[in-house]
């Protein structure tokens, strides 16, 4: 009741900061009009200057995609009942060419948001190129720094923490804001399952076993995941709860680690897996709606999926659940998406987008959006008996040992595009054939160098 | 009045192609704010020295000879088969050119969906084929990979060529065939003598062009395999892509764009010079 009022008081604060602010520039010009008008015209009644409403432009996937679509629209339209001064226009592209979009904006030098959305990789690009400026203030005054979520953020979006150890600090500059973050898990149909007697795998040599026994092509397909190179950035992010699985990572440091076992044993699942279960060539939108529609019986992704199956089939609801990965040590990656602002917008503007940034991060929005959204609940409002048992397709993703997935890439962590690439040419080498695991991961081993020789020196 | 067109040429081609070629001495790295440092010539001896690029050549030149081949052929076969009187040859010469009228990407989405080894629809007719037991691997399996990529090049590019020849077919004045036919000349000899003689010129510009087309056309491949696997079925210019824009390596990624310059000037060169020998040799 308290924080709900606090959060009140604040939204009538910004209000009254906003309304104060209009009235003064007005102010500030009618006078400036009048004086000029004076000596010109004594007497003539003051020109009415209107002020305008404030337009920040919001930047997310989160607009065109189904569902959160929804969720993100309800929010504004609230926002916009709350603070008719503000008015947010949309600025969207679809998830698969988000980062695309961004780099792009990037390499022209300006982008176009005042608030923007954004993913690990390009939120560390954002830094390195200055684009950002920190929200360390914002989060404070939103009161984020309440909530146990601001531990998840990762110490790259950080000023002053080097390493996960490091405890927050808010002396320090905080470039991004989490309002959801997605884990890896076990998605499963429980149907195929079911009916084929069979118990969930616990390790990658009963989940190959599994998937190949359920595979009968082309009706059912035991096993779905990205494997081919025009989806190279879904292929190298399915690699990773694998590969973090049987205990490796794709760099450490400044040292690639794509030679390792746990990276060929990746490989050879992949390939096997390959041979005997996934939709071969089939993209990711191909074998998502193959899941929705009860044709896939496992899959590793995160818990952002389920949803998107519900949509896209709403009896899924009936027979998605979810399990721990199917391996011992459990670890799996975590996908957050982070709020983030430009350093160059104007003030007015920044003004605004703080708004709308401490409109969301009260307890309430924060609550409704995690709802309409399906998240996992990031806070206590959130995190309810009767929400958490309306998603019985959540419980495996819980059991996940995350971190956050640019832990596994190193010193390359603004570089994933080059790794990526040279991973994904050599790993799809090796699913088709042409490799062997072991020559694919020599040959990703001997590039990646010479690429940190390069970048490193 | 050369002015316009002096600042137009400056602006639209001097200036980028100056810029790539200052690009390709250096180490220039996409969203990297630092300036670029020259290098001088490291990017091109990296790419002499790497055995993937010369794979990347040799996949263009094999992209450029066998899918042009394809086209010219089946071109030049459509066109005479359309130049014939008969009923509904209007409607013919519609249909023909309608791959060509296809938006190119969409194009390729739809040519993916039927290359999928699962559910694709040209499976149905492979398997018609005596001996084949299995769906083929379209698009993974390098071989049938780039048999995948040149059907659909053929498919969207011959109608538009077709179309050219057919045009030249028609300009052929008639009385040349009445007269050959006359002196008792066979259909193979009106070919050889009249028809390919006065289509040359077209067919030779064609050839060309289609032969630069070919060593920057992009969105087949890259939509249908990326490049890949691995970088079996890329180009020059989709190599170019990964590089300079997937990966952020400009400086190298210039270099590459600059000898694919090259290779296209070469080909231009050889085409004046064959056909002004070709011209007087027939003075």
């Amino acid at each position: 009741m308290n924080e709900q009022k606090k959060a009140d008081e604040r939204q009538l604060s910004r209000r009254g900061f906003l309304q104060v602010s209009a009235a003064g520039v007005t102010s500030v010009a009618a006078g400036s009009l009048l004086s000029a008008c004076a000596p010109l015209a004594p007497g003539t009644a003051p020109a009415v200057v209107k002020s305008e409403p404030v337009t920040i432009k919001v930047m997310s996937w989160w607009w065109v995609e189904k569902g959160s679509d929804v969720a993100l629209r309800n929010l504004v339209k609230k926002f916009e009942k709350a603070y008719p001064e503000i008015k947010v226009e949309e600025v969207s592209f679809p998830s698969n060419i988000y980062e695309d979009a961004q780099y792009s904006q990037m390499a022209a030098g300006k982008l176009d948001a005042d608030v923007m959305h954004t993913l690990e990789g390009t939120g560390i690009k954002l830094i390195e190129g200055g684009f950002l400026e920190s929200l360390n203030d914002v989060g404070k005054k939103a009161g984020i720094w309440e909530y146990d979520a601001i531990k998840k953020i990762p110490p790259w979006f950080w000023s002053n923490r080097a390493t996960f150890d490091d405890p927050p600090d808010d002396s320090g500059d905080l470039f991004v804001l989490m309002f959801n973050t997605a884990q890896d898990g076990l998605i499963y149909n429980m149907d195929i399952i079911d009916q084929a007697g069979a118990k969930l795998p616990e390790t990658q040599d009963e989940a190959y076993e599994l998937a190949k026994s359920l595979t009968d092509r082309p009706n059912q397909f035991g096993w779905a995941n990205r494997h081919t190179v025009p989806e190279k950035v879904g292929f190298f992010r399915d690699m990773i709860p694998w590969l973090l699985g049987y205990g490796g990572v794709y760099a450490e440091g400044q040292q690639p680690k794509v030679d390792t076992e746990p990276m060929i044993n990746t490989l050879a699942h992949w390939r096997r897996m390959y041979i005997d279960s996934f939709p071969q060539g089939s993209d990711a939108a191909t074998f998502r709606r193959m899941i929705a529609e009860g044709k896939v019986a496992l899959y590793t992704d995160n818990n952002a999926l389920p949803p998107n199956f519900f949509n896209m089939n709403p009896d899924s609801e009936g027979f998605i659940r979810s399990a721990p990965l199917p391996w011992p040590n459990r670890r799996g990656a975590s996908f957050p998406s982070y709020w983030a602002w430009p350093a160059d917008s104007p003030p007015e503007k920044k003004e605004a987008a703080r708004t709308f940034l401490e409109f969301w991060a009260t307890p309430e929005n924060f609550k409704e959006i995690t709802w309409a959204r399906k998240d996992p609940p990031m806070i206590p409002q959130a995190n309810t008996p009767e929400y958490l048992a309306s998603l019985p397709w959540m419980s495996g993703f819980a059991t996940t040992d995350a971190v956050p997935w640019l832990f596994v890439m190193g010193d390359f962590k603004g570089h994933v595009e080059e790794f990526r690439t040279t991973v994904v040419e050599y790993a799809s080498e090796v699913v088709v054939g042409t490799l062997s695991p072991e020559e694919g991961a020599q040959k990703a081993q001997k590039d990646l160098e010479i690429l940190a020789d390069r970048l490193f020196g | 009045m050369a002015l316009p067109v002096a600042i137009y040429l400056a602006i639209v081609f001097a200036y980028p192609i100056g810029q790539e070629i200052y690009l390709s001495f250096t180490d220039a790295r996409l969203l990297d704010r630092t300036p670029p440092a020259w290098v001088g010539l490291d990017n091109y001896r990296s790419l002499a020295g790497s055995g993937k690029f010369w794979l990347v050549i040799g996949n263009t030149l094999f992209y450029a000879v066998v899918a042009n081949a394809a086209i010219i052929a089946l071109a030049l076969a459509l066109a005479l088969l359309l130049n014939r009187a008969f009923r509904g040859r209007k409607l013919a010469r519609v249909i023909t050119s309608l791959p060509w009228a296809f938006p190119e990407v969409a194009a390729v989405l739809v040519w993916s969906w039927m290359y999928n080894k699962d559910f694709g629809v040209m499976n149905v007719f492979v398997r018609w084929l005596p001996g084949v037991t299995e769906n083929p691997s379209w698009l993974l399996d390098p071989k049938m990979a780039w048999f995948s990529i040149v059907l659909m090049t053929v498919w969207k590019i011959f109608p538009f060529f077709s179309l050219i020849i057919l045009t030249a077919l028609q300009l052929i004045d008639k009385e040349l065939y009445a007269a050959a036919k006359i002196d008792g000349a066979g259909s193979f000899q009106l070919f050889r003598h009249i028809t390919l003689p006065g289509i040359a010129p077209t067919l030779g510009i064609m050839t060309l062009l289609i032969t630069i087309w070919g060593f920057r056309r992009f969105s087949i491949i890259y939509l249908l395999t990326g490049g890949g696997p691995g970088v079996r079925t890329a180009t020059l210019v989709v190599f170019t892509y990964i590089t300079a824009i997937r990966s952020l390596n400009v400086g190298l990624g210039g270099a590459m764009a600059i000898v694919g310059l090259i290779m296209s000037l070469v080909i231009t060169v050889i085409y004046v010079f064959v056909t002004r020998r070709l011209g007087q040799a027939q003075i």
